[in-house]
């Protein structure tokens, strides 16, 4: 006994290369994804939530900034998600194609022969027939082919063997191909496509130039210049929510009434929840909703200095809402922190119970100072940094009341009640291809766990007696069919020969 | 009396009928003298439930005015019902009735916690599921969750027939007749489920934008998935057929328990319809 267990680098890769492609492996690296896979439902994920992302951190910091390190916040494209997935795609073809070519062979050699000893089937039976075995065989072989089962007829051996069912492994491969496809599809597709958010005010317009959007990612593929030149604006905004008592408040109608201008020409249009809008490659999705109060501001002088709409972001599901107004002028800017009630109810502190407008309210904080605008310092435009500014008042308005502010300072009139959408605008190409592959793969799917692959054979055994058996090569029933069909066509082929 | 009346009626006769149901099988498996009236009497009154059932689905889905899944409460009935049509097919042709205590004991516990915990009254949907995929994705969801649910039941009737020494497992049917059924109705779910996702998918493309976004629904509905592909290539790889097997069946309806009730419950997600 010497060092039989060194191996040459040549036979160590294939032994590595045998392990990967066996099914053990296989099933490990599925139950592995499965627990991979886990972490990223359970933590915040970057990229669809990355608020509570920073907020995780914030909250616990060491354990936060260890997991964000090792990817455990942006799960599916982390090094350790993608090993087990990519292993598993490897460990997937390099048992599939060998798989494949192994089919091929099969479907181009002759069924096996009659098996030695039939009491090792699923079922067997004996047959007394005083026909000529050779006849009989000859017979029952030609009939099997007509009902389309592959056949061998071995008149020295004395046997029919008939198989049927190449589609179960067919379907398999299949399968398992278009699994690989639609994983190639959506990482491909990833490559070519773009998604971006903007905000649109009621009477607004806006295009889609980079500027407009107030978030936008591109796939690697593409860029800037693949946007495509579209001008929507927002005409009306219509959303009814559930005045009954049974979930009171809850959403039911959002319709959004737009004109758009593009290369293909103009059109109106409706963009619903479930009702995107196509437009020259790229689709327009309506994703939220929320008030832009109409304001108008006035300086000491009484000259107007603001006039526009607020977009505010909603907090709660009453659509409670908040956002800043800023008036930049040098040391004596305005700025106001502004909240906005739909239906404003007072119990202790004023509250919005319901989301729609039925008794809209305007709250202000008024603040006086340098805003900081000019520093060139990016800053949110949702709220307003009060640290060097100094208060001014606080009040609140229903549409069309005034404010007039302490100290002769000017004044804020609550204009209109209007609102603003969120529109989605994406282009994910390889859609189409996933979805070819997806309808391959449930095809394979069905195949394969459904068509039945199955041997018969048909022997003599002795002068005048013949065995008949059945091997299923599936969990599907069905195997006595076959038998029924098989005795059937030997008493048929016995009765036309005598 | 309007539908959603008859609808909440009708669900209580079902439960009443399953509890006995439920009763007489455990009396048959634990040793009488007649188990073979028993077992008759049980899947008769099995048959009942399910009658009621389907009056309460269907009067619940005429008094919403649409199909009877938009929340918690009609997905559980409806996936409820599901598993018992899918039941009394397969008991046409094979005795059921040692293993009728797996699958009725945790359809009751369903239609227990559909009238309790998750309980709303009938109420339209929000824009975001008013969609044909509706009809489509939810209901081969909850075809798919039935096939997986008997699947579970007699997964784990088949790991208790295969313990040796066993009182209960002389009782049951054989642990190989079980691991087939089990198959059988699992394969099918999955075929069903990979469907659902698929459905899905074309949905989320049309409502928001994108087939896939790992959002906890979907990603639950993957992992479900997965944990299902795994159970089949067990079945198939040396050292794990039989009892290994069945276990990946269980971990994999776990997960699909999960994404029913936890994903709802502790989620916040594009999938929170729930209405708990």
């Amino acid at each position: 006994m010497s060092t039989t267990f060194e191996l040459t680098p040549r036979e160590f890769a294939r032994f590595i290369w045998r392990q990967l492609t066996s099914m053990r492996t296989a099933l490990l690296l599925l139950l592995l994804l499965v627990i991979v896979s886990i972490p990223g439902s359970v933590l915040p994920q970057q990229n669809t939530d990355p608020f509570s992302v920073r907020q995780w951190i914030e909250d616990s910091p060491t354990i936060g900034n260890i997991l964000l390190k090792l990817g455990f916040f942006n799960v599916f494209s982390s090094i350790w998600f993608s090993a087990v997935y990519l292993l598993l795609l490897i460990s997937l073809v390099g048992c599939i194609l060998p798989r494949s070519i192994k089919h091929y062979q099969a479907l181009r050699t002759q069924p096996p022969v009659a098996p030695a000893n039939f009491e090792r089937l699923n079922i067997y039976e004996n047959l007394e027939s005083k026909i000529d075995a050779d006849l009989l065989l000859t017979e029952v072989a030609q009939k099997l082919k007509q009902r389309n089962w592959r056949v061998r007829l071995d008149l020295d051996q004395k046997f029919v063997a008939a198989e049927k069912g190449y589609f179960r492994e067919i379907g398999n491969l299949i399968f398992h191909l278009a699994v690989v496809g639609i994983i190639l599809a959506v990482g491909i597709g990833v490559l070519f496509s773009y998604r971006g958010q903007m905000l649109v005010r009621e009477g607004t317009a806006v295009a889609s130039v980079s500027t407009q959007f107030s978030s936008l990612s591109f796939g690697t593929a593409v860029s800037e210049d693949d946007l495509p030149a579209v001008t929507i604006g927002l005409n009306k905004f219509t959303a009814e929510f559930e005045r009954g008592l049974i979930q009171r408040g809850a959403a039911r109608e959002f319709r959004a009434d737009v004109s758009v201008v593009s290369a293909s020409g103009n059109q109106d249009a409706v963009i619903e929840v479930n009702k995107p809008l196509k437009v020259d490659g790229s689709t327009w999705y309506l994703v939220g909703h929320g008030y832009a109060p109409r304001v108008e501001v006035r300086n000491a002088a009484n000259e107007v200095v603001f006039a526009d709409s607020v977009i505010l972001l909603p907090r709660d599901g009453s659509f409670s809402s908040e956002g800043a107004i800023k008036i930049p002028n040098g040391e004596n800017g305005i700025g106001f922190i502004t909240a906005f009630l739909p239906t404003a109810e007072f119990s202790g502190e004023p509250i919005s119970i319901f989301p729609s407008p039925d008794n809209p309210l305007l709250l202000l904080s008024a603040w006086q100072g340098d805003l900081g605008l000019d520093a060139g310092v990016p800053q949110s435009v949702f709220t307003l940094d009060v640290s060097t500014l100094e208060r001014v008042g606080v009040g609140s308005i229903a549409p069309g009341e005034t404010w007039e502010l302490p100290d002769g300072l000017g004044s804020i009139k609550f204009v209109a009640v209007e609102r603003f959408v969120t529109f989605d605008v994406a282009r994910s190409p390889g859609g189409i291809y996933a979805l070819g592959f997806s309808i391959l793969a449930l095809f394979g799917l069905v195949t394969g766990l459904y068509v039945r692959s199955r041997r018969i054979w048909i022997k003599q055994s002795a002068v005048n007696t013949f065995q008949i058996g059945a091997l299923s090569r599936n969990d599907q029933p069905g195997l006595d069919n076959d038998m029924k069909m098989l005795k059937a066509l030997c008493s048929a082929v016995e009765g036309k020969l005598k | 009396m309007n539908a959603a009346v008859i609808s909440n009626w009708t669900l209580l006769s079902a439960t009443i009928a399953l509890t006995l149901s439920t009763f007489i099988a455990v009396i048959k498996l634990t040793g009488s003298s007649h188990p073979d009236r028993f077992a008759k009497i049980s899947l008769s009154l099995t048959g009942l439930a399910t009658a009621f059932l389907v009056v309460a689905v269907f009067a619940r889905g005429i008094a919403a005015g649409r199909a009877p899944w938009g929340n918690m409460y009609e997905y559980a009935i409806t996936g409820t019902l599901a598993v018992l049509v899918v039941y009394l097919i397969l008991a046409i042709k094979n005795d059921l009735s040692g293993i009728a205590v797996f699958v009725l004991m945790p359809l009751l516990l369903s239609l227990g916690l559909a009238q309790t915990v998750l309980y709303i009254p009938v109420a339209d949907l929000v824009p975001a599921l008013e969609s044909g995929w509706l009809v489509i994705h939810v209901s081969a969801a909850i075809i798919a969750g039935g096939g997986f649910s008997l699947g579970f039941a007699f997964a784990v009737g088949q790991l208790l027939a295969s313990r040796k020494n066993s009182k209960l497992a002389t009782r049951l049917p054989s642990s190989e007749q079980l691991e087939l059924l089990s198959y059988r109705v699992t394969a099918w779910g999955f075929a069903v489920w990979t469907f659902s996702v698929l459905a899905g998918a074309i949905w989320a493309e049309n409502a928001w934008g994108r087939f896939w976004g790992w959002d906890p629904k979907e990603t639950w509905a993957l992992i479900t998935w997965i944990a299902y592909a795994a159970y089949l290539h067990a079945r198939v790889t040396v050292g794990w057929r039989g009892g290994k097997a069945a276990a990946i069946a269980i971990v994999g309806y776990t997960s699909y328990l999960f994404n029913f009730f936890g994903v709802n419950i502790f989620f916040d997600g594009l999938h929170s319809y729930g209405g708990l």
